[in-house]
């Protein structure tokens, strides 16, 4: 009999994500499993479609939660947008006249970090949306992974046509003699952040409050 | 009161199983006996989802069973079937049946 040890990245997953009320169940069920001779790569499959099957099913029923969890999401960032977004912006544009030769100095990378990928504000507005997740997950305490994925899920649908529209420009010939210069990129970099950042960090806040029970079954046998 | 829908196929997979099982029936009984039967793997998460619905349904009935050291400690959720989830069956087993008779492109199957 083979004697493999749980995955510790797969377990802790299984453990913060899977269905609350069966999670015990559950874990001792692949544990022994996996200890009877079941591979590593076996487990790791299990646990994943458990923690799909078991979201999807948490999430369809209680589909009100769902809804009002959107409503909550997205009237928070419309909230940040129409107050913060201003105020950022300003904050933007006054540091780039007044002291942008200070901040940036003889450097290029770090103008063009600032004029064209705007980092610093990139990252107040992953911040902004971690508190949302974390927002949204607090309201929504017995439902979070599920809740959290979907709300992450749906940045997704402006991602993608943002996405396109950028794929569209990108094969323009708007840009004569800009080749892939620094313009181009900053188009992909605002893409990513879109698509993968922006999701990112509502799940990175939202399930960072998906602890607690959870650990306390990492930690191993009880008996 | 809300209608009862028939029952899924693999609703009434789960079900069999726990009848085969009788009062051995937990996640890893459960799973290697579809498996076994059907000849395909079968996610574990995907069986409690669907055990989980029998027993809204009131067709299952579950207890937590002790910790075992095999289990990293973890405790067992055994499951049986309850009179109407046997009703059930009975009835889903009687559907097929007449539905099976008489369908000449499924002659001489074996079973």
């Amino acid at each position: 009999m083979k004697t493999s040890e749980p995955p510790r990245l797969s377990t802790s997953l299984l453990v913060r994500l899977a269905p609350r009320h069966r999670r015990e169940s559950l874990v001792g069920d692949l544990l022994e499993q996996l200890r009877q001779g079941r591979s590593v790569w076996w487990f790791r499959r299990q646990v994943l479609a458990t923690i799909l099957v078991g979201l999807a099913a948490d999430v369809a029923a209680h589909k009100l939660l769902a809804v009002r969890a959107l409503a909550l999401g997205w009237s928070a960032m419309l909230v940040v947008y129409l107050l913060i977004g201003p105020l950022i912006q300003e904050t933007r544009m006054t540091l780039f006249r007044r002291w942008g030769s200070v901040l940036w100095g003889d450097s290029e990378i770090l103008r063009q970090l600032w004029v064209y990928y705007g980092l610093p504000f990139q990252l107040v507005v992953c911040l902004i949306l971690m508190a949302i997740g974390w927002l949204v997950a607090g309201l929504h305490r017995r439902r979070v992974p599920g809740i959290v994925i979907v709300f992450a899920a749906t940045l997704l649908i402006p991602a993608t046509f943002q996405a396109l529209e950028i794929r569209r420009l990108l094969e323009t010939e708007l840009w004569p003699g800009w080749g892939w210069g620094s313009f181009r990129w900053a188009l992909l970099y605002q893409a990513m952040l879109a698509l993968v950042a922006y999701p990112l960090c509502i799940l990175i806040g939202g399930l960072c409050t998906a602890r607690s029970d959870g650990d306390a079954l990492v930690e191993g046998p009880s008996s | 009161m809300k209608k009862q829908g028939l029952l899924g196929g693999f609703e009434l997979l789960v079900l069999l199983a726990l009848i085969r099982l009788g009062d051995d029936a937990y996640g890893v009984p459960i799973s290697n006996e579809i498996e076994a039967s059907s000849g395909r793997g079968v996610s574990i998460g995907s069986i409690y989802i669907t055990l989980d619905r029998l027993e809204r349904k009131g067709l299952v009935s579950s207890s937590l069973g002790e910790p075992t050291a095999a289990r990293g400690g973890r405790a067992k959720t055994y499951f049986r079937i309850t009179a109407k989830g046997l009703r059930e069956v009975r009835q889903a087993r009687r559907t097929l049946v007449r539905l099976w008779r008489g369908v000449p492109q499924l002659e001489g199957d074996q079973i």
